[in-house]
C-alpha cells in the first residue's frame, strides 16, 4: 500500500512538472545587466496642511497652502522595487487668529491678534513599487514615513489700549516661534516620464498621516536622472 | 480500500493525460506562430505576449525553426534575444500611423505636469517669506 502511494505520488510530481508552462518558459530580459540602479530628482510643488485654529471659544479646522521644494535620491534594490530618499521645505504657510486678553482696570477684555507663518521641514524614507520594465513611462505607488518639523512663527499684535487721559497705548508687536516635530506614514504616487534614455520628469502626489486622518498633502514636480 | 485505488489511479491517469494535452495545443501554436512569422517581412515591429505573463514590443531579426530572434523595443537598449515559438501567447503586428490612446494619454499628462511644474515656479517666485 505503502509502496502504491508512493509511485502514484512520484507519477504525479513526474508528470505534472515537467509539462509545467511556468518551468518551461524563459523569460525575455526587458533590462540591460548594467541598468543605473540610482536617481537623483528635484521637484517643486504644493504642500497643502490641514490646521485646528483657535479664535477665542470658537475652534475650527483650516487648510494651509504652501510652495514646496524637495530633493530626492532613490536607489533599484529589486526589479520593481526602489529605495527613495528626500528632504523637502516649504514656503509659509499663513493664516490669522485672536485671543482674548484681560486687562487690570478694565471691564472687557481686549484682543491680541496672531499672525501665524507655518514652514515644514522634512525628510522621509519610502519604498516604491515602479510598474513597468525600461519604459518610457514608469507609474509608481509609494508608502513610507517622515519625520516632519512645524516652525509656526507668530507675531502677535495687542489691540490699542485706551488710557483714563484718552490717549492710545500702542503695544509693540512681539514675535516667537514655536516648533513641533513629527513621525507619520506617507502613501503616494505618481510618473515619471523619461525624454531621454536616463533624465525625466516626474510628477507625484503624497499624503502624510497621523491618528485623525490626514495632515497634509503634496504635489510636487520635478525633473532628475539615473547614473 | 478498493476505491482508494481507482482514485488513485484516476488522478495519475488525468495527470498524465492533461499536460500532454497541454503539450500539444502548445505545439499546435508554435506551428501557427512560425507561420506567422515566416510570413513577415524582418525588421517589421511586434507586440509580443508570452506565456509567462511579459508584454513588450520588439523587432523581428531573423526567424529560424524553433525560434524567432527579436530585438525588444526599450527605453536602454537590450541585446537581441531569441523567443520560443512554444512560448508565445500572441504576435500582433504594430501599426504606424497617427498617435496611439497611450502616447496621447502620455503626452496629456507631461504637458499638465510641466504646465503645473510652471506654475508652482510662478508661484513661489510670487510668494513671499
Amino acid at each position: 500500500m505503502n509502496r502504491l502511494t508512493c509511485c502514484a505520488i512520484t507519477a504525479v510530481v513526474v508528470a505534472l512538472f515537467p509539462a509545467s508552462p511556468a518551468m518551461a518558459q524563459r523569460a525575455i530580459s526587458l533590462v540591460p545587466p548594467d541598468s543605473p540602479r540610482w536617481d537623483v530628482a528635484g521637484s517643486a510643488g504644493w504642500l497643502g496642511q490641514t490646521r485646528t485654529r483657535s479664535n477665542g471659544p470658537f475652534v475650527d479646522d483650516i487648510w494651509l497652502n504652501a510652495g514646496a521644494v524637495a530633493g530626492s535620491i532613490g536607489f533599484q534594490w529589486a526589479p520593481h522595487l526602489k529605495l527613495t530618499g528626500d528632504i523637502a521645505t516649504s514656503s509659509n504657510g499663513r493664516f490669522y487668529t485672536y485671543e482674548p486678553v484681560t486687562v487690570p482696570g478694565r471691564p472687557a477684555p481686549i484682543y491680541r491678534s496672531l499672525e501665524h507663518g507655518v514652514r515644514t521641514t522634512a525628510a522621509s524614507g519610502s519604498v516604491a513599487y515602479q510598474f513597468f520594465d525600461n519604459r518610457w513611462v514608469h507609474p509608481f505607488v509609494a508608502a513610507g514615513v517622515e519625520i516632519a518639523q512645524e516652525h509656526d512663527r507668530i507675531e502677535s499684535i495687542l489691540q490699542p489700549i485706551l488710557g483714563p487721559d484718552g490717549r492710545a497705548d500702542v503695544p509693540i508687536p512681539s514675535i516667537e516661534t514655536r516648533t513641533t516635530t513629527a513621525v507619520r506614514p506617507t502613501l503616494g504616487g505618481g510618473f515619471k516620464f523619461y525624454v531621454a534614455e536616463r533624465a525625466f520628469v516626474s510628477t507625484d502626489v503624497r499624503f502624510s498621516f497621523d491618528r485623525s486622518g490626514l495632515v497634509s498633502s503634496s504635489w510636487r514636480s520635478g525633473v532628475g536622472f539615473d547614473f | 480500500m478498493r476505491v482508494f485505488r481507482r482514485v488513485l489511479v484516476l488522478v495519475v491517469v488525468c495527470a498524465l493525460i492533461v499536460p500532454a494535452t497541454g503539450v500539444a495545443q502548445t505545439s499546435n501554436d508554435a506551428n501557427v506562430w512560425r507561420a506567422f512569422v515566416e510570413k513577415v517581412p524582418i525588421g517589421t515591429e511586434l507586440n509580443v505576449r508570452l506565456r509567462n505573463g511579459q508584454r513588450f514590443r520588439a523587432t523581428i531579426v531573423q526567424p529560424s525553426a524553433d525560434a524567432v530572434t527579436v530585438l525588444p523595443k526599450t527605453r536602454l537598449p537590450v541585446p537581441v534575444q531569441s523567443v520560443a515559438y512554444e512560448e508565445i501567447v500572441s504576435l500582433e503586428r504594430r501599426q504606424h500611423g497617427g498617435i496611439s490612446g497611450g502616447k496621447a494619454a502620455a503626452i496629456g499628462v507631461a504637458s499638465g505636469a510641466g504646465g503645473f511644474f510652471g506654475a508652482m515656479l510662478i508661484l513661489l517666485a510670487l510668494v513671499g517669506d
